[in-house]
């Protein structure tokens, strides 16, 4: 565990400080979790649940982080675990694939206000949410969200060569389809 | 590929009232919960009656196959076996399968005539369970 992680969950583990301290946190990561659960979820109502869902995991369970990952990974893969949670549940409500849930999320980007994007944009989802679940992950968090391999592997679970192959195939995949249209 | 920035945006003020949210969730999720005691639950009566009527059913059906004679589990035995490979049994069948003596020790055992404290005598807990009382 890193100095300054340490200093962060000894402050979270103080009953005096940890009020002060997590709302620290939350002020330190709510930007990049929310831009982060955007690329996964699409809608702005869906995101705001999950990022609260998020947190209240996070606080509740600040006690079993073990600085195996730094702090900010293990948020993220929180974070990520909830919104994946969340699709399968939503699409098993609606009886749907979850592909075809995340389908119908991008075609309703269209008409977002939360959206300033154009329909390359919309376009680019639509294809990368016919990759499977791990390319998507290791695709939306290296070309949206700037993340390095290691922080990738450390939040998906997965070895770095691997991350790197799937990141490979995923671009290759994209590029060819969009090409096609 | 060229890096793009999100083409997502938050609704305005957004990050500045998304930490309150929280809070309050938190503060939601932190409330003791209610204890209730048992008895104010009223599954826990239903359960409390089925296995009083579970209880009963098991002292009566002991006690009436305790008066059985050692022809009628011997027959009893051999029906269930039957029965469990030959689920379509018609009453020839049934009279293949019992002798006149078991027939009449069924309906000795199982004569549904029987008064409240015939049944009240037979089922006399104190003789057949001491260890309960």
């Amino acid at each position: 565990m890193n100095t300054n992680d340490k200093e962060i969950i000894d402050r979270l583990s103080n009953p005096k400080t940890q009020n002060v301290a997590f709302g620290e946190l939350m002020r330190d990561t709510k930007h990049s979790l929310y831009y982060h659960l955007r690329t996964l979820l699409y809608s702005h109502e869906d995101v705001d649940d999950v990022l609260q869902a998020t947190y209240v995991k996070i606080y509740q369970n600040i006690h079993s982080f073990k600085g195996e990952s730094s702090l900010k990974t293990w948020i993220y893969r929180i974070a990520t675990n909830e919104a994946l949670l969340w699709i399968r549940k939503n699409a098993r409500l609606q009886q749907l694939d979850s592909e075809v849930y995340q389908l119908d999320k991008v075609n309703q980007l269209s008409s977002d206000p939360y959206f300033d994007g154009d329909q390359a944009q919309i376009m680019l989802f639509k294809v990368i949410e016919k990759l499977p679940e791990k390319q998507q992950l290791v695709f939306k968090m290296r070309y949206f969200q700037d993340m390095s391999y290691e922080e990738i592997a450390e939040i998906t679970g997965t070895s770095i060569g691997a991350l790197k192959s799937s990141y490979h195939i995923a671009t290759k995949k994209i590029e060819d389809f969009l090409q096609t249209y | 590929m060229e890096q793009r920035k999100s083409p997502f945006i938050p609704p305005t003020g957004y990050f500045d009232e998304v930490e309150d949210r929280v809070w309050t969730k938190l503060k939601k999720s932190n409330l003791p919960t209610r204890v209730l005691p048992w008895y104010a639950n009223k599954d826990s009566w239903y359960a409390a009656a089925a296995v009083l009527v579970l209880f009963f059913g098991i002292v009566m059906t002991t006690q009436f196959s305790t008066s059985s004679t050692a022809v009628v589990t011997n027959e009893s035995s051999v029906l269930t076996e039957y029965l469990l490979y030959n689920v379509e049994m018609d009453s020839y069948d049934w009279g293949e399968q019992l002798d006149q003596q078991s027939i009449e020790n069924i309906q000795l055992n199982f004569t549904p005539g029987i008064s409240f404290d015939e049944v009240q005598h037979r089922v006399n807990l104190e003789e057949m369970y001491p260890e309960l009382h």
